[in-house]
């Protein structure tokens, strides 16, 4: 799930920044120094909306530079066990198949995959229904519940299910070709 | 072991930090990000290299999965779901996912009716119905 | 009685589930004497011999505080058990319901002189079986679904090993694990093909310590899901009995009390009070209704009075639906009395083909009622038949030449319409010694008519021979 929060980090400054730009080097490098990364707590930041608050500098003594504490607003991407969600299906293997919502990854296992869809090896691997109905392989839409996540310092990685009520595939690329 | 544990979205255990933040649903994140784009596209003339890989798999994931496209039709989605006494992620969720039945809502986000809940049915029928409509005109 | 098997099912579900269940008070401190275990199940017991209430009286009859029974029925009213209605009254009400009490010598006495003229807010509460149905069924559903999804492994996160070195890996590490020139998980240390944790478990036994927990934990789910099973099995089978019966509805403490009254009302006959007797001893009758007038309640009716008062409302339209509460054992209701069939269906001068798909489920319903005036129907045909036949016979004297042509039509039709029931079915042909005969279930002529057409035949026999 997308959330907009407000997050604060301290900033260190080169001395040589100082001058009437200062708020914007400040910004800038904000943005580059957050975007895109990736916390276990807040998600991954994926992009710095406004800056509400650059409070006083601080020296730091020795190497002249100046921490600045910003509070700043920005949209994160986290996910959570229990959530359903979209996604799409990056690789298809024995083992299970691999999905992507925004920058997250997940994997279904094929013990979470439903009991009557098959492994079918080939050009494009995929999992099919007997009757042909149904089909997961590369590119196809998938609403999958997470059911765990694993969190570090850079990444998260999620297991998901489709075995479960209104879970499964959305479109078929497959078909609509 | 520790709070990791005890998250369940199906009951509405994301974290107090994230229940009391402002949820975004798909739709309203791509608008988010276009605007972003563009500033990010004025500000260099290459800003490709600017754009973190989450952000462009993000922008991608939100276009492919917005339900509505366009800025009107995203206000009247979150003003019809805010009507319903929502926690943020629960609108979002029914925002993203656009359930079809009261069943299919009640899969989605189980917390709608969890205890001490008051959301009837006929709310949640209203409430789909009322987002079908945004979709179809469109 | 439609009451009886929702009741079965209220104290089977309050000990199977809250048996267990203790109320504790905020300030109450832990020891023995604040164990009030079992009184979740002696309330709702009492409660299904009651409908409306109001809240104190049960808390004297059960000998419990007022409190304690309040945070109980709180916690039954979270739990979708028990409705609850809360309102001010006068003292006078008050008075007036004390005086009903006392009339049905069943609750409390001995508030009039204490009660003045404020206002109190008064609670009542009443079983909400419509709800209970589902309260039961989702809990039921939700256990089973629980432990099976443990069963299952469902929702559980996948663990391989490495049948090579032994080392292990969980879902987690898939996206390391993924090998570019197969479809496999591959080891990281060997590249050994890695196999999922339960098949391994399915195909071979390794001595592993958390193996043995895990299927230790199996087999204690396995147990906990057969053990539930067998447990709750009266309650499943109390669940799909009262599937297709028409649950019990007292309505709003407002509209209940109308209904009373009016009942009362249509029924407050003074020289009918000699059945007040009656309004003792049944479960149903424990719980006095508040009304305006000052005449005693009167709930129980004989056949005759049920006749007598519903006549004129008969003529006109259709019986009255008489609500579930007024219904006792032993009396004798037409269906729609019972509200079990739709008032159409039951006009008496109705046509037999409308009522017949009633009939199978009738029989069975009321069996011991049927044989009983099965026995009387056969005697009354009898003696219609020997009566046609003495006219036959009178017929064939006078008029000799003409043959059984009009004879049979005249006596087939006069059995006919009794056992057949085409014709309106009046009451006075079917004379009865018993007042409590005089109304009846007009499906039971239904289920009659099968049987007593054998006598047709027997009949018919009989004039030809």
């Amino acid at each position: 799930m997308f959330f907009h929060i407000s997050m604060e980090k301290n900033m260190q400054l080169h001395p040589r920044h100082f001058g009437p730009h200062l708020r914007d080097k400040l910004v800038a490098k904000l943005m580059k120094d957050v975007e895109g990364t990736c916390s276990g707590r807040h998600g991954f930041v994926v992009a710095i909306t406004g800056v509400d608050d650059i409070g006083k500098g601080l020296i730091r003594e020795g190497t002249g530079f100046v921490t600045f504490p910003v509070r700043y607003q920005c949209v994160v991407f986290r996910p959570f066990k229990g959530e359903i969600l979209e996604a799409v299906v990056t690789m298809v293997n024995k083992m299970g198949f691999f999905a992507e919502a925004g920058p997250v990854q997940i994997f279904v296992s094929n013990h979470l995959i439903p009991d009557d869809m098959e492994f079918q090896t080939g050009d494009v691997p995929n999992y099919t229904t007997s009757d042909r109905s149904v089909r997961i392989q590369k590119d196809s839409e998938v609403r999958l519940k997470i059911i765990g996540t694993r969190v570090d310092a850079t990444e998260i990685f999620c297991i998901g299910t489709i075995k479960d009520d209104f879970l499964g595939v959305i479109n078929d690329p497959g078909a609509a070709a | 072991m520790s709070g990791e544990e005890e998250e369940n979205a199906a009951e509405l255990k994301i974290g107090d930090e994230f229940l009391k933040a402002k949820c975004l649903m798909n739709c309203e994140v791509a608008l988010i990000l276009d605007r972003r784009y563009e500033q990010l596209q004025q500000m260099s003339d290459d800003p490709t290299n600017q754009i973190s890989q989450v952000f462009e798999k993000s922008m991608q994931y939100v276009k492919r999965f917005s339900r509505y496209k366009n800025p009107d039709a995203v206000r009247q989605v979150r003003e019809i779901l805010s009507r319903n006494r929502l926690a943020e992620f629960e609108l979002c969720v029914l925002g993203n996912l656009c359930p079809e039945t009261v069943e299919e809502a009640i899969a989605m986000v189980p917390s709608i009716k969890s205890k001490g809940r008051a959301l009837e049915e006929d709310a949640i029928e209203k409430m789909l119905h009322d987002l079908s409509l945004i979709k179809k005109f469109e | 009685m439609s009451l009886e098997p929702f009741n079965r099912l209220v104290r089977l579900a309050a000990r199977a589930f809250y048996d267990d269940i203790t109320m504790k008070g905020d300030n109450q401190p832990k020891n023995g004497r604040g164990d009030n275990r079992g009184m979740a199940v002696v309330v709702l017991d009492a409660l299904t011999r009651r409908q409306w209430v109001r809240e104190e009286d049960l808390a004297k009859a059960l000998k419990l505080h007022s409190k304690q029974l309040r945070r109980t029925l709180r916690f039954f009213e979270e739990e979708k058990l028990v409705t609850r209605d809360h309102r001010r009254e006068t003292a006078k009400g008050a008075k007036i319901f004390s005086a009903a009490v006392a009339a049905t010598a069943d609750g409390p006495r001995g508030k009039e002189g204490e009660e003045k003229m404020k206002l109190h807010t008064h609670s009542y509460c009443c079983l909400d079986y419509a709800q209970i149905y589902d309260v039961v069924r989702y809990r039921m559903h939700r256990m089973k679904k629980k432990l099976k999804d443990e069963l299952d492994s469902r929702n559980m996160v996948q663990e391989y090993i490495c049948p090579n070195c032994g080392k292990r890996y969980s879902a987690f590490d898939a996206l390391q694990l993924v090998s570019l020139t197969d479809e496999y998980f591959h080891c990281e240390r060997c590249n050994g093909e890695l196999v999922a944790e339960s098949d391994k478990l399915a195909a071979e036994e390794m001595g592993d310590g958390d193996d043995n927990a895990k299927r230790r934990r199996h087999e204690k789910l396995k147990d906990m899901l057969q053990k539930m099973e067998e447990q709750l099995k009266p309650l499943a089978q109390q669940l799909l009995r009262v599937k297709d019966l028409p649950v019990p509805d007292f309505g709003t403490l407002q509209a209940w009390e109308a209904r009373a009254n009016a009942a009362n009302r249509a029924n407050g006959d003074p020289s009918a009070n000699d059945s007040s007797k009656s309004s003792q001893g049944h479960g149903y009758g424990g719980t006095p209704m508040p009304f305006l007038g000052d005449t005693k309640v009167e709930v129980a009716f004989s056949g005759v009075e049920v006749k007598e008062d519903t006549e004129p409302e008969t003529k006109a339209t259709a019986l009255k639906v008489l609500p579930p509460w007024m219904i006792r054992e032993g009396m004798v209701l037409t269906k729609e009395q019972r509200g079990e069939v739709k008032p159409d269906v039951m006009k008496m001068d109705q046509p037999s083909s409308s009522t017949d798909d009633k009939k199978q489920k009738i029989v069975k319903d009321d069996q011991k009622s049927i044989e009983d005036e099965y026995i009387k129907a056969y005697y009354s045909a009898l003696m219609e038949r020997q009566r046609a036949q003495e006219e036959v016979t009178k017929k064939m004297q006078s008029e000799a030449g003409n043959l059984s042509n009009g004879v049979s039509e005249a006596a087939g039709r006069k059995v006919g319409a009794k056992a057949k029931r085409e014709e309106d079915e009046d009451d006075a042909e079917w004379e009865e010694p018993q007042p409590t005969g005089e109304v009846y279930k007009v499906a039971d002529l239904n289920a009659q008519a099968q049987e007593s057409s054998e006598d047709e035949e027997d009949g018919i026999d009989w004039e030809e021979g």
